[in-house]
Parts: C-alpha cells; structure tokens; sequence
C-alpha cells in the first residue's frame, strides 16, 4: 500500500516557503546595497558601508542616508505596499486585472492632491496638504463606492464594486480635469504629481508611511487563508464558514489604507500593483500565505530598481517614475496574456 | 446661342475676379505696417483702436506705452494684470478661445503668440477676416525688438521706452560682461509656475542669469526639466533663486540638499514670478538677479 505522508508533504512547502521568503529578503538588501552605489556620482561600496556605520564626509552623508538612502526606502515601502494592495485585490475581487487602483481610488487621490496645490486647501504648506488631502480622498473614494454599492441587508456584491469603482473614478477624472483647466500656473505641478515619482522623498514620509503601510500589510497577510478561502467562489466560502462580507471590507480597508499611504507621497505608480502579483503567482503558486510575502518582497525590490532607473536615465534630470513603470509594465502584461493564452491553448 | 454662352462665361469669370479681390488685402495702402514673427507683413490703414491681447507680455507692453485704452479684449493670463482699464473683457485661455466672442468684441486687431499650436488657430482668424499679428519673444533682444513694432503698431512712440529699459540693461552689462566663470556666482533656479523644473540654455532665465553676472549651473541643459536631487547637491550653487510664489523656503532646500553654499550663506531669493517674462519687467528682474548674484558690483541696487 502506498502511503502518502502529508505532514512531510506540508513541511516541504513550508521549508520552500521559509527558503523563498529568505531569497527575497536576501535580494532585496542586496539591492538597496547596489543602487545605493548608483547614482548622479558613483560611489564604491566600501565608501557606502563606511557612510551607514557612521563615517564619511558631510557631502557623503547627505548624498548617501538623506538623499539616496531615503529614497530607495520610500520606494521599497511603496512598491511592497502597492503589490500587496494589488494582491489582495486580485484575491478579493478574483479577478487578475485587479489593481489598487481598481476601485477609483487613484482618481480621487488626484483630486485631493490638486485642490491642494491648487486651492492651498488642507495645511500651512505644500509639503503637508498635498498628501494630506490625497489621502482622505482616496477613503473617501472608497467609502463613496462602498456606499453606493451596498444593498439593504448589508451584503456588497463585488461586481457592483466593481461598476461603482469605475463610475467614480471616472468623476473624480472628470474633476480632476476642470482643475487643470482652472490651475493656470499650477497645471505643470498636477502633471508631474499625476505622473508619480520619489524626487521629494523624505525620511519623515517614510516615518509617516511606515506604520500605515505596515499595519495594512500585517491585516492583509493574516487573512491569507481567508484570501484562499474566497478563491473558491462566495458561496463556497460561505459555506465553509467565512463571513465573507466582512472578511471583504476588512481587506478592501487594509488594501485601500496602504494605497493611500504609498499614493499620498509619491502620486499615481501604476503597474506596479497589477504585474508584482502576476509574476509573483508565476514563481511561488497561487497560495496566498506565500504569495503575500512574495508580493510584498518583490514590489520592494522592483521599486528600488525602477526608482534607481529613474534619476540616473537622463542626465541632470528627474524622470518620474510611473512613466517606467507603465513603460515596462503594459508590455510585460501584454506577454503574460499572450503566454497565458498559449498555455491555455487558445 | 454662341453669343449667349460667351456672356454667361464672360460674367462667371468676372465674377470669380471680383469675388476673389475682395479676399485679400494685398493691395490696400497702408499707412501703417508691422512685420511679425511670422515674416508675414500686416497693414493697417489706421493705428488699430480695438486690441485683443492674447498674452501677457503684450498686454504689459500695451500697458507701459500708456495705450490700454484701446484694448478691448485680453487673455486669462492678461486678466490678471493691474493697470488694465475698466471693460476690458477676459477671453479665458487662448488655447480654447471662444471665435464666436472674439468677433463679438469686433477687433481690428488680435496680438498672439506665434506658437506652432496656435497655426490654426491664426488661420482660423485671418480667415474670418480679422488682422493677427504674431510675436514670439525669447530673449531680451526680441522683447526690444517686439516693444519697437508694438509701438510702431500702435502709432505710438515705443522709443523712450525701449532706451529707458536699453540704458538699465547696459548699465548691468557694463560691469558683468567681462567677468571671468569664476568670478561668476553659480545659480540654481527653481521655477514653481513649471511645476518645479529648472532651465537650461535657450530660455529667458538662463540669459537673465548670465547678464546679471551669474552663471545657471544647469546651463548645459536646454528647455526646462526637472532638476535630479544629486546633480543640485553636486554641482552645489552659491545661489538658489525661486519665485515668490514657490512654497519652497530655506529650511525644505536645506531638508533637501544639504549644506550647499546657498543654505549654509543663506542667500535663497525670491524673484517675482511676473518679471522673469519676455515683457517690459524683465529689466526687474535683471537688476534683482544683479544685486543677489553680485552684491559687490551693484550696491546701488539694493533694495
């Protein structure tokens, strides 16, 4: 008789899991170490240990820990946080072309953020109200589109979600353009804010970001097996115990706190939580008690190098970063259509 | 019957001419007559006396030469300008400009900027029978040259004006045209109403910068971008210039670049956002950037 041992069956993928989880922490340090060296001045590795254990000239220091090191920070917190949203909207919604954004939430962050920079609304100075004001519109986005979606006895179906998502994104698009059309000299500033980047990355935004991101990241890798569970389909779920409504708006909250945190610093980064959790389902499976972390480790890491792309491609200059993102991104899914449509045999 | 078929014939062609002379104003004497940036000759009988001023520049033109009078209509960048007169009405932005309120204000002249975007705009309106003068200033020469025609447009003396802003300029010159680059104070420029990009060659700024005896330490760029963090820190300027409407002070450059000689010597100024133009104030700003970049040669500038 042949006896299958689950447990070491289990163990197997826990251990695969473990060495994964390592690897990519791993690459990641690994990367912030190298683009740290890259830069408008290369500076050797030796230099930038000398510069994190204390050392180094002034110049060094600023250019290494508050310029440099800030940013690929920033960017690791970003890209984790998107590509977990964007996981947990895939798994939510079950549908891989989810995104953070699918909900509208991008185009009322960019409302937000341009009655601040047009209006002055929200704070003393730009550095505050900007992301402040992104930020409370992108709860506000979802709080309208959960609102607008919720029948009588409290249950909210995902494809009205899904409609309400773009019937107010596309308002608060519609919005943003009366903005720009009245901003006059403001119009360059809602551009580039609109395009996404890391050039004004501050370590007190990442002291800010950091534990939002953090929390809504911790929520969402403790429901991974709720986020397995709905894989099955809603009634399914159901059945096997899940109170699926409110495991949904748990995650929906969580997805949506650390898209507005990531959005609220460093504008619209598209792609980022679309195509991380895509290639991260390639590598590690579908479980999303592994897919989580790879997510979360993989965005980091994909961040950091888009972000070192960014401020070194052109000389002098300041490319922002949803622009390569959105360059490497739309065809990159448009390969993994067509392999996926090969694999299926259509 | 041949008879009849040669009339007919006869007075369709006589038609066709006199219709078509009434096109074109190639044959009108003008007493008047303005070659714009297009290379395209203008002729007026008379100095025009309904204006519409699609720029600010020009509006601020009309305004020094004490003509406003005449405007009728301006753009929304115009609007804003103190010194224009009562009635005058706002056609909002020229890129989605209104035809139908244009004729409505029955201009008999229209200055706009000669950008290759508004092409058809212009063609749209001369077709309309309206005169378009178009002016492209880039630089302190071309704003002269522009005041010049303006004034002659207007049958106005635009001379007094333009020595008066000529005498300010050399003035300046005189004393900065022979500096040495390390005699020049480096400069680093960040223009808020761009979103926070700073110059290159080519630009107004870049050119107000060098006269005033400084030198933009992004001058081997050209147009406007956005300044990368480590080249500003690298290329570590003695001065930081911004407009005074940026949100931007001392303490978020020093947040952001450190001790740079601009942070550390605390010399980050505020420039008005409306002198560094290609308009009558540019000499404003000539002589601000002449008093911050080189304190020594302009103590009779300061403020």
């Amino acid at each position: 008789m042949v006896t299958v041992d689950v447990a070491s069956i289990q163990n197997r993928k826990y251990a695969r899991w473990g060495t994964i989880t390592i690897g990519l922490s791993a690459a990641l340090i690994i990367s912030i170490m190298v683009c740290l060296t890259i830069g408008a001045v290369n500076i050797p590795v030796e230099k930038i240990i000398e510069v994190l254990s204390g050392g180094g000239t002034r110049n060094e220091r600023q250019i290494i820990i508050n310029v440099r090191l800030s940013r690929i920070v920033l960017g690791a917190l970003v890209g984790a946080a998107l590509a977990v949203a964007g996981a947990a909207m895939q798994g939510v919604f079950r549908n891989p072309m989810a995104s953070p954004y699918v909900l509208g939430v991008s185009s009322g962050a960019a409302f937000g953020a341009s009655i601040a920079i047009v209006l002055g609304i929200g704070g003393l100075s730009g550095t505050v109200s900007v992301p402040l004001m992104a930020f409370v519109f992108c709860f506000l986005t979802l709080f309208l589109v959960y609102t607008i979606s919720r029948t009588k006895g409290g249950y909210v179906p995902v494809e009205t979600l899904l409609l309400a998502g773009i019937a107010v994104g596309a308002f608060f698009t519609a919005l943003v353009s009366l903005m720009k059309y009245f901003s006059g000299d403001q119009l360059t500033a809602i551009v580039f804010w609109m395009m996404g980047g890391l050039w004004d990355a501050k370590w007190i935004q990442v002291g800010i970001s950091l534990p939002m991101i953090v929390l809504g990241t911790a929520i969402i890798w403790l429901l991974s097996r709720d986020l397995n569970t709905l894989m099955v389909g809603e009634e399914h779920a159901l059945h096997l115990g899940l109170n699926v409504n409110q495991i949904r708006l748990v995650i929906l909250l969580a997805a949506s706190l650390v898209t507005a945190a990531a959005v609220a610093f460093t504008g619209i980064i598209g792609f980022v939580g679309l195509v991380i959790p895509h290639v991260a389902r390639l590598l590690v499976g579908p479980d999303h008690r592994i897919l989580i972390p790879a997510s979360i480790l993989g965005g980091a890491i994909f961040m950091v190098w888009m972000d070192t792309l960014a401020r070194t491609v052109l000389p002098m200059a300041e490319l922002p970063v949803g622009i390569i993102t959105a360059l490497l991104g739309a065809p990159f899914f448009i390969y993994l259509i067509i392999s996926r449509r090969r694999q299926q045999g259509w | 019957m041949t008879v009849v078929a040669v009339l007919v014939v006869a007075s369709l062609a006589a038609a066709m001419v006199l219709l078509q002379g009434t096109g074109t104003d190639t044959d009108d004497e003008g007493t008047i007559s303005v070659v714009d940036d297009r290379g395209k000759t203008v002729n007026f009988t008379a100095a025009p006396q309904r204006i519409v001023s699609l720029g600010s520049s020009f509006t601020e033109i009309i305004i020094a030469l004490d003509e406003s009078d005449r405007l009728v209509g301006v753009d929304y960048s115009g609007a804003a300008l103190s010194g224009l007169p009562e009635g005058v009405v706002d056609l909002g932005k020229t890129s989605s400009l209104s035809m139908e309120a244009l004729i409505g204000l029955e201009p008999d002249c229209v200055i706009i900027w000669n950008f290759a975007m508004y092409e058809s705009l212009i063609e749209s309106m001369e077709g309309l029978g309206l005169k378009v003068v178009a002016f492209y200033p880039k630089n302190v020469d071309s704003t002269l040259s522009t005041m010049e025609r303006m004034g002659d447009l207007l049958g106005s003396d635009a001379t007094e004006l333009v020595d008066g802003m000529l005498a300010r300029v050399n003035a300046v010159v005189a004393k900065t045209a022979n500096l040495t680059d390390a005699q020049r104070t480096s400069v680093y420029l960040e223009l808020a109403s761009k979103g926070g990009q700073t110059t290159g060659n080519g630009t107004l700024s870049n050119e107000l910068i060098y006269l005033a005896g400084g030198k933009n330490i992004f001058a081997n760029g050209t147009g406007y971008w956005l300044a990368n963090t480590e080249e500003v820190i690298m290329r570590n300027p003695s001065v930081i210039v911004v407009e005074n409407s940026s949100a931007r002070d001392l303490q978020y450059f020093k947040d952001t670049y450190g001790e740079v000689d601009a942070v550390v010597d605390d010399r980050v100024y505020r420039i008005d956002a409306g002198t560094l133009t290609t308009s009558p104030r540019l000499v404003d700003a000539l002589e601000d950037l002449a008093y911050w970049l080189q304190p020594e040669l302009f103590p009779e500038l300061a403020p």
